[in-house]
C-alpha cells in the first residue's frame, strides 16, 4: 500500500506557517465488510479512506485538526485550521515539545499478514457462508441473528519536527456473530468474536462452535437467588474488565490527575502476589503490538504489576517529562487530530497459580458461578474500580459440579479486591481482545445480585 | 450550502443514470459535510483543541434486492464512478452468493430542505471565549473543597446532509449542536467518585449563553464529594424513583433498541411478535419523536424518509416498530423514518431518534411519598446501560443516589446499577411524573455495529415497584 502523502514537505508547510514545532500522521485503509442478518448474507461495503492529522506548536501554544481527505489539498487545509488554532489558543507552561527520541523498537514484530491482506472479497463472503453452513447443519434451529466478517489493510505514516518519517503496514480481521435459539423451553441468545492480525480459519470455526454450544446453553437459562461464592469468570470477560477498570488506572496522566485509584502507589503491593501484569508490545499477530508508539517512540516490553506490586504506570512524552523521566513509548491516539494519551499496547494478566483446563477450577467450587457473557461490564466505575456487569450466560456450579445456565443476575464488587484477597489463580486457556489478553480468573467470596 | 456539497452533487444524477444502466433496483447516495471542535480543559491547562472534518458521499446499490455499499472523498467523476462500481460489486457479490434479497417498501420521491435554529452561530465565536467556558467549569468545581480533580469539555458540530436517490428524493438536512460538560472526582477516606453534568441542545452559543456556569460547576463538585462519602447499597430488589435521565437510558436501552425493525426481522428482539399485545402497565406509553425540541434534530432520516412522531407502546400494548424501507417490506409495515447512518461511508442501519416515555400526573414529592422506602436513582455520574434486546436483559450504570425512607430522600449512595428484564421493567412501573424531560449530547449519542449516532431520551420521573440494584 501507499500513502500518496509527502509528510516531510507537508511538516516543512506547517512550519513555515509559523508552526514552532508539528507532528504529523496519515493513514491510508482499505477495508470490506460483508454481514448476514437472519441466516441471510444481506450487506456488503467496500471503502478506501485517507486519515490525516496534525498537532502544532506555537512556543507552548497548541493546536490539533484532522479528518478525511482526498489528498494534499485537504492535508493543507487542516494545517491551516491548526496553525489558526494554536495562534488563538492559551499557554501550556508545562508544553515540553514533541517526542525527540524517534524510532522503532529493534524487534522484529509482525503486524501484518499477507494471508490477511490478499484475502479476495469473494474468499471473504465464502468465510462467512462456510460459517452458515456451519451453524445450520449443526442445529438447524438456530437462527443466525446477525454476523459479520470484516477484513482492513492499512498502512500509517508519522513525522515530527524531530524525526521519521516512519511508516508501518498492518492488517487486521473481525468476525462477530450473534445465534438465537428458540425451544418449548425458552429462547436463548449468544453474541461472540474474534480478532486479529492473521486470518485465523481454525479459530473462526472454533467461535462458531463455542457460539453453537453456548446458545444451546442460553436457551434454558434462568435467574436465581444472589449468594456469595466462587466467581470463574471466563477470559474474555477478564480482558474485558482489565480494559475497564485497569488501563485507565495505569494511565499516568489519570495518576498525576489524581483520577486513578492507583495514585501515589507505586512500590506498593496493590494486587495479588500471585499476579503479574505485563505491557508487552512485541507479541507477533496481535492488535496491540507495535515498534513504534503514536508519538514516533520506540515501544518497550515491561511489568506494571509484578508480584502483586504496583512496578510502573504508562507514559507518553507529556506525562513522562513532568516526572522528568523518559516516555515508555505508551503514547497512542484515539484518532489523528487528538492527543495521545498513556495506553497499552498488549496488557497481559498472569498467574503464578495456573490450572492449564478450567474443568480443574470447576471442580474445586463448592458453590459458585462461572460466567461467560455479560452486558455492561464497561459501566464499571474506572474511578473507584466497583465492577458491575450483568450475565446474559453463566453456570451455576454446586459441589464442583456445573448445575443449570443462568441468566439475569448482577456481577457486583471491586477490581482490587477481586485481584487481591479474593484472587485464587488463573485457569485455561489465554484469549486476547482488543490488546487485553488473560485466561480465565477464578475469585471467591464475591457477590451475585439474583432475582 | 458548502460547496464541497455541490461539487459531489454534480456528480450525483450522471452517477444514478449509470447505475441504472447497469441494471439496479435502486441506488441512494448520502453526502456529507460534517464539522466537528472539541476543547478539553484539564485541572489547570487547554489538554487539547482540536477541529476534525469529514465530507464525501456514499452509495447504496440495490441489486435485486441485494444491498451493496461503498463510498469516495474524491470529488471528481472517477472518484465517484469508482466508488459507484464498487457498491455495484459487492451488491451482486452478495446476490451470487445466495441467499435472501431485501427489497425496499415503496416510498414517495420528496424534496425538503431542514435546517435547524440557533441565534449565535458557535463556530464563529471567538476562541478565547470558548476557552473562558471551560476555564471557569473547572475552576468552580475545584473550588468545592475535596475536589481533587476537574475537567470540562465544549463541543460543537455543525452536520449538513443531503440524501438522493434515484426515484427523484432530494433531502437536505443543517443541524447545528452545542454542548458542554463538566466533571469532577472527590477522596474521601471511602476513597474516590466522580460526577459529570453535561449540557447539550441542538442551538447555537446561547445555549452557553443562558446557562449559570459557575451553579453547574458547583453542584457537581458539591455532588462528587457526597459521592466520594456515600455508601454502596445492599444488592437487592428495591422500589425506586428514578430521574427522568435515568429513565431516557432505561426507555432508549431497554426497548428501544428491542423495537428497532432491524433486530425485529431478524429475529434478536425480545419483542417480536407481540404487536398488539399487552407488554407494560397501563400507564406506560412510548414514543420516537425525530423532532422534540431538546433532542437531537432528525426531520428526515438517511434514506429520506420524513420522521413523524412513531407510538410504540400506548397505553402499555406494543403498538409498532422503528423501521427502514428495507426493514418495512420484511415486517410489513410503513417506513417510519429511522434508517440512519454515522457519516456517509456507513452503511444504513435502524436508529432511534429521540425516544420518550409520555408523562402522567404526578408531582416528584408523591413519587417519593408512594416509593416510602427504596431508591431514588439519578443520573449525574450515570455511565450509561446496554442491553440485550434478543434475552431481554439490561444493565445501567447511573449516578450519585440517595435513599428514600418513610417517604422521604435521606443520604446518598453510590456504585449504584440497575439491571433486570426489560419486560418486567415496564410492567412494574406504578406511577409517572407531570413533566416531560428530553436529553441529547454532543459528546455521545447510540452506539450500534460501531456507528455512534446523535440520539435524544428522557420522559418524566418514574415510580417502578421492583428492580433488580446490583450493590455490594
Amino acid at each position: 500500500m501507499r500513502l500518496d502523502l509527502d509528510l516531510e514537505k507537508l511538516l516543512k508547510y506547517a512550519e513555515k506557517m509559523g508552526a514552532s514545532e508539528a507532528e504529523l500522521s496519515a493513514s491510508v485503509t482499505d477495508k470490506y465488510v460483508f454481514e448476514i442478518s437472519k441466516d441471510s448474507l444481506e450487506r456488503a461495503l467496500s471503502t478506501t479512506t485517507i486519515g490525516f492529522g496534525i498537532r502544532v506548536a506555537i512556543g507552548k501554544k497548541i493546536g490539533a485538526a484532522g479528518g478525511e481527505i482526498t489528498g494534499e489539498e485537504g492535508a493543507l487545509e487542516i494545517i491551516r485550521h491548526a496553525i489558526k488554532i494554536a495562534k488563538s489558543t492559551r499557554e501550556d507552561e508545562k508544553w515540553p515539545g514533541f517526542n525527540p527520541k524517534i524510532g522503532k523498537a529493534p524487534v522484529d514484530v509482525p503486524v501484518y499478514s499477507e494471508e490477511t491482506a490478499s484475502l479476495t472479497e469473494e474468499e471473504g463472503v465464502r468465510i462467512l457462508q462456510g460459517q452458515l453452513k456451519l451453524v445450520k447443519e449443526s442445529d438447524p434451529s438456530i437462527t443466525i441473528a446477525g454476523a459479520s466478517f470484516r477484513v482492513s489493510r492499512s498502512y500509517s505514516g508519522f513525522i515530527n519536527s524531530y524525526g521519521g518519517p516512519l511508516g508501518e503496514e498492518s492488517t487486521s480481521y473481525s468476525y462477530v456473530l450473534e445465534l438465537k435459539k428458540k425451544t418449548g423451553e425458552g429462547e436463548g441468545t449468544y453474541i461472540d468474536w474474534k480478532l486479529g492480525v492473521k486470518l485465523d480459519a481454525e479459530g473462526i470455526e472454533e467461535t462458531t462452535q463455542r457460539a453453537i454450544s453456548r446458545v444451546s446453553d442460553a436457551v434454558k437459562a434462568s435467574p436465581i437467588e444472589g449468594f456469595k461464592g466462587t466467581l470463574i469468570l471466563d477470559n474474555a470477560e477478564v480482558a474485558s474488565l482489565l480494559r475497564i477498570l485497569i488501563v485507565p488506572a495505569i494511565s499516568a496522566d489519570n495518576v498525576q490527575q489524581r483520577r486513578s485509584p492507583l495514585t501515589g502507589r507505586l512500590g506498593e503491593k496493590v494486587l495479588s502476589e500471585k499476579i503479574n501484569i505485563i505491557d508487552d508490545p512485541f507479541l507477533p499477530y496481535e492488535t496491540g503490538s507495535a515498534v513504534f508508539d503514536d508519538e514516533g517512540h520506540p515501544t518497550s516490553k515491561k511489568h506494571v504489576f509484578e508480584k502483586g506490586v504496583l512496578a510502573t504506570y504508562l507514559y507518553d512524552h507529556y506525562t513522562a517529562s513532568i516526572e522528568g523521566r523518559e516516555s515508555t513509548g505508551n503514547g497512542f491516539k484515539s484518532s489523528h487530530h487528538t492527543p495521545p494519551s498513556p495506553s497499552p499496547t498488549n496488557l497481559i494478566l498472569e498467574s503464578a497459580i495456573h490450572k492449564e483446563k478450567l474443568e480443574d477450577a470447576v471442580v474445586e467450587v463448592e458453590k459458585g458461578l462461572y460466567v461467560v457473557s455479560t452486558i455492561g461490564s464497561w459501566l464499571s466505575n474506572p474511578v473507584s474500580g466497583q465492577i458491575n456487569a450483568t450475565v446474559t450466560l453463566g453456570y451455576l456450579i454446586v459441589g464442583g459440579e456445573i448445575q443449570k445456565p443462568v441468566k439475569g443476575v448482577a456481577i457486583s464488587g471491586n477490581i482490587y479486591e477481586a485481584l487481591a484477597d479474593s484472587f485464587q489463580y488463573t485457569a485455561g486457556p489465554r484469549r486476547c481482545l482488543f490488546g487485553v489478553c488473560s485466561s480465565s480468573i477464578v475469585v471467591s467470596d464475591f457477590t451475585i445480585a439474583g432475582h | 450550502m458548502s460547496d464541497i456539497i455541490t461539487g459531489l452533487e454534480s456528480y450525483v444524477e450522471k452517477a444514478f443514470r449509470k447505475a441504472e444502466e447497469l441494471g439496479v433496483d435502486f441506488i441512494d447516495a448520502r453526502i456529507q459535510d460534517y464539522r466537528y471542535e472539541s476543547i478539553v480543559y484539564d485541572n489547570d491547562r487547554v489538554k487539547s483543541y482540536s477541529y476534525t472534518t469529514t465530507t464525501g458521499v456514499g452509495f447504496r446499490i440495490v441489486y435485486k434486492g441485494f444491498h451493496g455499499y461503498s463510498s469516495t472523498t474524491i470529488p471528481t467523476w472517477e472518484g465517484i464512478e469508482k466508488a459507484l462500481l464498487t457498491a455495484y460489486r459487492m451488491a451482486k457479490a452478495l446476490y451470487h452468493a445466495g441467499g435472501e434479497p431485501s427489497p425496499l417498501a415503496e416510498y414517495p420521491a420528496i424534496r425538503a430542505y431542514s435546517r435547524s435554529g440557533y441565534i449565535k452561530y458557535p463556530f464563529e465565536i471567538s476562541d478565547d471565549e470558548k476557552i473562558e467556558v471551560v476555564k471557569t467549569l473547572v475552576s468552580t468545581a475545584k473550588e468545592v473543597k475535596g475536589v481533587v480533580s476537574a475537567t470540562a469539555r465544549l463541543g460543537l458540530q455543525h452536520d449538513k446532509r443531503v440524501v438522493l436517490n434515484n426515484e427523484g428524493t432530494r433531502v437536505e438536512t443543517d443541524v447545528v449542536l452545542t454542548g458542554f460538560f463538566v466533571s469532577a472526582v472527590a477522596r474521601s477516606d471511602k476513597g474516590m467518585e466522580m460526577a459529570y453534568d453535561s449540557k447539550s441542545k441542538v442551538s447555537g452559543w446561547e445555549l452557553v449563553e443562558y446557562t449559570d456556569l459557575n451553579a453547574m460547576a458547583n453542584e457537581i463538585g458539591e455532588l462528587a464529594v457526597k459521592a466520594a462519602h456515600a455508601t454502596v447499597p445492599e444488592a437487592g430488589k428495591y422500589r425506586v424513583v428514578l430521574h427522568p435521565e435515568v429513565v431516557g437510558l432505561l426507555v432508549h436501552e431497554a426497548l428501544g433498541h428491542a423495537s428497532e425493525g432491524d433486530l425485529v426481522a431478524s429475529d434478536a428482539s425480545v419483542i417480536k411478535d407481540k404487536l398488539g399485545q399487552k407488554i407494560g402497565s397501563d400507564l406506560v406509553s412510548i414514543v420516537d419523536d425525530g423532532r422534540h425540541p431538546d433532542g437531537y434534530y432528525v426531520p428526515f432520516d438517511d434514506e429520506g424518509v420524513e420522521k413523524k412522531k412513531t407510538t410504540i407502546v400506548e397505553n402499555g400494548v406494543l403498538k409498532g416498530y422503528l423501521a427502514g424501507r428495507a426493514e418495512s417490506q420484511k415486517l410489513g409495515i410503513d417506513p417510519t423514518g429511522n434508517s440512519r447512518v454515522m457519516s456517509y461511508q456507513h452503511p444504513l442501519l435502524v436508529r432511534q431518534t429521540n425516544y420518550y416515555i409520555l408523562p402522567g400526573d404526578h408531582a416528584f414529592d408523591e413519587l417519593v411519598q408512594e416509593a416510602k422506602d427504596g431508591i431514588y436513582v439519578t443520573g449525574k455520574g450515570a455511565r450509561g446501560g446496554e442491553v440485550d434486546p434478543g434475552a431481554g436483559t439490561f444493565t445501567f450504570g447511573v449516578g450519585v443516589s440517595w435513599k428514600i425512607e418513610n417517604g422521604e430522600i435521606t443520604t446518598p449512595l453510590r456504585g449504584v446499577t440497575l439491571t433486570g428484564m426489560i419486560l418486567d421493567v415496564l410492567r412494574n412501573i406504578e406511577a409517572l411524573g407531570k413533566d416531560l424531560h428530553v436529553y441529547t449530547s454532543v459528546f455521545g449519542g447510540c452506539g450500534k455495529s460501531g456507528q455512534l449516532v446523535r440520539v435524544g431520551d428522557g420522559g418524566p420521573y418514574v415510580l417502578v415497584g421492583e428492580i433488580i440494584v446490583g450493590g455490594r
